[in-house]
């Protein structure tokens, strides 16, 4: 049975990627691309419910349970719980202050923290073992950081630093992204003849 | 490009199956690592945390979901062996039942179905405007489960930081294997082991040694000299043309024709 479903899975997902290819590259089977989208997205917000379940079930089991990280879960059980109350009544100004306010101070405050952690980890890579990559990296930094000092007589450094972000990080960013690319592409093509892992087994 | 690369899968995936003893693949220490950090977390009875961040089913981040899927089965097969199944956490709905799926095939392809219900680790976190939630989340998520190593896949961007510093102060085991260029960035100072560029989408490859997967590896290797090739080929005209007088362009607009 599983062999059958992992057959029909296969064939479905095959046959979907190469009518969106063909509409995509040809401009023909719109409506059929089309409704191929719509049920996509219709798929997707059914799966919004199925993270809301899923969310909901591990907290309150959590609580239920009283394990580790209980207090955590009662936290975000209520806060769903009182997000949802305040639509269901339409309060939507006081909605907007738990998303904008208290969420947004939030993030605001962890994103100042980033800093911090990026410092942390140069000074974690170099006492991992000063290699050779290591000190280039801690070099650049260095250039980048005084390039970026609004002082006349650092001009050098900010060309070196424009130099360098125009020429050997462009490059390396292109290389990488290249490589990025083309695993998207094999992978992709890989799902489309059949021979991905997910249906295969 | 899609022509190329269907021909060259095509033609790889075959020949791996083929010398599958005969390729060898170049050393990526950070898949070499991940079988030594799985092992020490079924060593510690702990399990091993792995987050995906923003990857889903539908539109440009589907194939990065598959690799982050291959990531999670890899190394969901190799923990199955013990008694604490890893914890995946995501931040995209659609990631939910491919995560389930990685871990019950895991568990089947080791033959410890009995555990399925045990391996029904997952969690969904809600992303947030910049991924900054689910990337702090992940540090109580790293707490509350005792996680013994992390690894972080998907679009993770410079958010990366905030799950490393915290497993760099729990003394976790962590491994960076985000497909974003910040969080590659990110993940090469921070984390333990990084993979850079492709090198995420080679999990299949390395660690489950699959003919498929290694013939995968094969193509993109194929396809990235193709690109050097096309890259290299204007340099050597531009060259070549300077240093003869333009010898070379002539030579080029007479075998194919042009100008008129």
């Amino acid at each position: 049975m599983s062999r059958i479903i992992g057959l029909l899975a296969t064939a479905l997902a095959i046959s979907s990627g190469l009518i969106m290819l063909i509409g995509l590259a040809t401009g023909a089977l719109s409506s059929l691309t089309n409704l191929l989208l719509q049920i996509t997205i219709i798929t997707a917000g059914m799966a919004m419910i199925i993270g809301v379940i899923n969310l909901l079930s591990v907290h309150l089991r959590r609580i239920i349970g009283r394990e580790r990280g209980l207090l955590y879960s009662v936290a975000l059980v209520l806060s769903f719980l009182l997000v949802i109350a305040l639509y269901v009544l339409g309060a939507d100004a006081e909605r907007r202050i738990l998303l904008r306010d208290v969420e947004g101070s939030i993030e605001s405050a962890l994103a100042a923290l980033l800093v911090f952690a990026l410092v942390y980890g140069a000074y974690r890579l170099m006492r991992r073992g000063v290699t050779w990559a290591a000190l280039l990296f801690t070099l650049a930094l260095l250039i980048t950081l005084l390039g970026a000092l609004p002082f006349s007589q650092l001009s050098v450094m900010s060309e070196i630093r424009a130099w360098m972000v125009a020429v050997p990080a462009s490059a390396g960013a292109r290389g990488l992204l290249i490589g990025i690319a083309l695993a998207a592409v094999v992978t992709g093509m890989r799902a489309l003849i059949g021979q991905e892992r997910a249906y295969r087994e | 490009m899609i022509v190329l690369a269907f021909a060259t899968l095509a033609t790889a995936i075959p020949v791996a199956r083929r010398r599958k003893e005969g390729l060898t693949l170049r050393l990526i220490p950070g898949y070499r690592a991940m079988s030594g950090i799985v092992g020490a977390s079924i060593e510690a009875g702990r399990p091993m945390l792995i987050a995906i961040a923003q990857d889903g089913i539908g539109g440009t981040p589907t194939p990065f979901a598959l690799a982050s899927t291959e990531i999670a089965y890899q190394v969901a097969k190799q923990a199955a062996i013990g008694e604490r199944a890893p914890m995946i956490a995501v931040s995209d709905v659609t990631m939910i039942p491919l995560a389930y799926s990685a871990q019950y095939r895991a568990v089947q392809a080791v033959g410890r179905t009995g555990r399925l219900q045990q391996a029904r680790h997952v969690q969904w976190y809600a992303p947030g405007n910049r991924l900054l939630a689910f990337a702090a989340i992940l540090t109580g998520v790293a707490a509350n489960e005792d996680a013994a190593g992390g690894i972080y896949a998907g679009g993770f961007g410079i958010e990366l930081a905030l799950p490393l510093w915290n497993a760099a102060n729990k003394r976790m085991y962590s491994i960076a294997a985000s497909r974003d260029l910040e969080g590659q960035a990110v993940g090469y100072v921070m984390a333990d082991y990084a993979l850079l560029g492709d090198e995420f989408s080679l999990a299949g490859a390395y660690l489950g040694e699959d003919s498929v997967h290694i013939g995968s590896a094969l193509a993109q290797q194929v396809l990235q000299f193709v690109v050097i090739i096309c890259l290299l080929i204007p340099v050597i005209v531009v060259v070549g043309d300077a240093v003869t007088g333009g010898v070379i362009t002539r030579f080029l607009t007479g075998l194919f024709g042009g100008g008129g």
